[in-house]
C-alpha cells in the first residue's frame, strides 16, 4: 500500500454558528490531480485553506505525508501548534490564490525569490537562479524584472504559479486561478497547470472551469453543502453522474 | 523704496536672532517628527496587531492626545511633569510635548496605511510560508511605508508650525511656577 | 525658548514694522514646509513602483 500524500479526515470548520465543512474524508495519492467543483458556498475553497492553515479548522485531522498539519494532541487535549511550525507546514504545500495576490513592490523575480531567501535559506545569487528557471517554465523569462503592475492577469497569475512552486512543494493548491481573469487570458494559465501536471506534480484544483476539469484531473470531487457529495473519475463524474445534486449542478455549470 | 531699504536694514540688524529662532523652530520640529514618528510606528503597530486591552490603551491615549490643544500639551509637560519628579527645561519639554503630539497622529497613519493592505498579500505571504515577522518586514511594511508617505510629509509640514506654543521667557519663571504647582498638589 | 515667531513678535515690539516682520516669518516658514514637500516627494519618486 502506497502512502498517501494527503489525508482528511472528518474535516469540520464553522464561521460563527454557520457549519461550513460537515465532515470531510479524503485521500490523495502522489502525483494526484484532483478537482474540486461544486455550487458556491458548498465549502470547497474554505477545504483548500484549510491545508495551508489560512483557515483554523475546529475538527477533524489533516495530515501530509502523515504528519498533522496545524494541530496536536497535547494530554489528549487538541491544540494549535506554534506560528514557527505553522509557518513551516504551510510551506509543504504551495497555493496559488484567484486574486493573485503578488507584492506589488517586487519585481516577478523578487516575488519568487522571497520565500526561497526567508524560508529556505538560499543565497541571493542562487534563488535568483531557481526564480529565473521557473519564470522561464511559465513563458514569463523575458519579464523577470518586470514589477507586477507592468504584468497582465494572465502574466501575474503565473508568476504567482511560479513564485508557490519555486519552493517545490509537496502539493500545489489552486483556488479559482482563472475566475478573475479575463476569458482570452485563462488558456495560458491553465497551459501551465497542464504542464505541471504532466511532470507529475500533485495538485488539488477548485475550479469553475469544467471542460479543464475533465481534461487535466486523475480525480474529481464534488462538494455539496459541506460534504463531499460524490468522487471518483472525471469520466464518470462528468457523463454519468451518480447522484442527482451532481446531475443538477452540472446541467448549470458551463460543462456540455 | 526708501522704506524697504529700512526694512532690510532692520533684518540685517536682527540677523543673528531671526537665524537663531529659525534655527530653535526647525531643530525642535525636527527632532519631535523624528521622536514622534518612531514612536507613532509603535502606537500604530499596537493599534494594529495589539490584543484587546493593548489596542484600547493605546486607542485612549491617541483619541486623548488628538483631542487635548498642542498649548495644553506643553504646558502639561512643562508644569505637570515635574510635579512627578521629571523636570524638563523649555526645549525638553516643547520636544517632548510636540513628538507626544506627532506620535497620536503618526499612528493614526501607520493604522491606516497598514489595514489598507489587501488581506490576501499577507495570506501569499503565509503560504510561502513567512512567519509574522518576515511578512511584515518584508511584504507588509513597505507597501505602508509607500502608501503613508504622502500623509507623513503633511504631518511633518504641520509640525513645523507648532512650536511657537513652546514656553518662553513670558512664562512664569519655571522653577517659582512648578514650586507652586508641587504646593499646590501636595 | 525663542523660535522664530517669538523672535519675530519681539523685533516688531522694537521697530514696529509689523507687517514686513510676519511677513518674512511667513516666507521663512514657508521655505521650510517646501524643503520638506520636496524631500517628500523626492522620496516618493524614488520608491514608486512603476506599473
Amino acid at each position: 500500500m502506497t502512502k498517501n500524500l494527503l489525508e482528511i479526515q472528518a474535516l469540520r470548520k464553522r464561521y460563527g454558528s454557520v457549519e461550513v465543512l460537515k465532515g470531510v474524508d479524503c485521500t490523495m495519492q502522489q502525483g494526484e490531480v484532483i478537482s474540486i467543483i461544486g455550487s458556491s458556498g458548498s465549502g470547497k475553497t474554505t477545504m483548500l485553506r484549510c491545508i495551508n492553515m489560512l483557515e483554523d479548522f475546529q475538527g477533524g485531522r489533516i495530515l501530509i505525508d502523515g504528519e498533522p498539519i496545524g494541530y496536536e494532541e497535547r494530554n489528549g487535549v487538541r491544540v494549535r501548534k506554534s506560528e514557527k511550525e505553522i509557518a513551516r507546514q504551510r510551506a509543504l504545500t504551495g497555493m496559488a490564490f484567484q486574486q493573485f495576490n503578488l507584492f506589488p513592490h517586487m519585481t516577478a523575480a523578487s516575488n519568487v525569490m522571497l520565500g526561497l531567501i526567508k524560508v529556505k535559506k538560499m543565497a541571493r545569487d542562487e534563488a535568483r537562479s531557481v526564480a529565473e528557471k521557473w519564470l522561464d517554465r511559465v513563458g514569463l523569462g523575458q519579464r523577470a524584472d518586470h514589477y507586477p503592475g507592468q504584468l497582465s492577469g494572465g502574466q501575474q497569475q503565473r508568476v504567482a504559479i511560479a513564485r508557490a512552486i519555486a519552493m517545490n512543494p509537496r502539493l500545489m493548491l489552486f483556488d479559482e486561478v482563472t475566475s478573475a481573469l479575463d476569458p482570452e487570458l485563462v488558456g495560458e494559465v491553465l497551459q501551465v497547470i497542464k504542464d505541471l501536471a504532466a511532470d507529475g506534480m500533485s495538485m488539488l484544483l477548485v475550479t469553475h472551469e469544467m471542460r479543464f476539469a475533465f481534461e487535466v484531473s486523475s480525480r474529481v470531487i464534488f462538494m455539496n453543502q459541506g460534504v463531499i457529495g460524490e468522487e471518483g473519475d472525471p469520466k464518470v463524474m462528468f457523463l454519468k453522474p451518480q447522484t442527482e445534486r451532481l446531475a443538477e449542478f452540472l446541467k448549470t455549470s458551463s460543462f456540455a | 523704496m526708501n522704506e524697504f531699504s529700512a526694512f532690510l536694514d532692520q533684518v540685517w540688524l536682527a540677523r543673528f536672532v531671526i537665524l537663531r529662532g529659525l534655527g530653535l523652530t526647525v531643530s525642535i520640529s525636527l527632532l519631535a517628527i523624528a521622536l514622534g514618528s518612531v514612536l507613532g510606528v509603535l502606537v500604530g503597530l499596537a493599534l494594529t496587531y495589539g490584543n484587546r486591552p493593548l489596542r484600547f490603551v493605546v486607542r485612549a491615549y491617541t483619541d486623548f492626545i488628538r483631542g487635548t490643544p498642542v498649548l495644553v500639551l506643553v504646558l502639561a509637560s512643562f508644569y505637570i511633569l515635574s510635579t512627578i519628579g521629571i523636570e524638563l527645561n523649555a526645549f525638553q519639554a516643547g520636544v517632548f510635548a510636540l513628538a507626544v503630539f506627532c506620535s497620536s497622529h503618526v499612528g493614526e497613519i501607520v493604522r491606516g496605511a497598514l489595514q489598507a493592505i489587501p488581506a490576501g498579500q499577507t495570506e501569499a505571504a503565509k503560504a510561502i510560508g513567512l512567519t509574522f515577522r518576515q511578512t511584515f518586514t518584508s511584504v507588509l511594511w513597505p507597501q505602508a511605508l509607500r502608501q503613508m508617505l504622502p500623509t507623513w510629509v503633511n504631518t511633518a509640514a504641520e509640525m513645523v508650525k507648532r512650536p511657537r506654543f513652546c514656553p518662553s521667557s513670558a512664562w512664569p519663571s519655571f522653577c517659582s511656577a512648578r514650586r507652586r504647582s508641587s504646593r499646590a498638589i501636595s | 525658548m525663542a523660535e522664530l515667531l517669538l523672535r519675530t513678535q519681539e523685533i516688531i515690539s522694537r521697530n514696529f514694522m509689523s507687517l514686513e516682520f510676519y511677513f518674512l516669518a511667513g516666507l521663512l516658514y514657508f521655505a521650510i514646509n517646501y524643503a520638506i514637500e520636496r524631500f517628500g516627494k523626492y522620496v516618493e519618486r524614488k520608491v514608486s513602483v512603476p506599473s
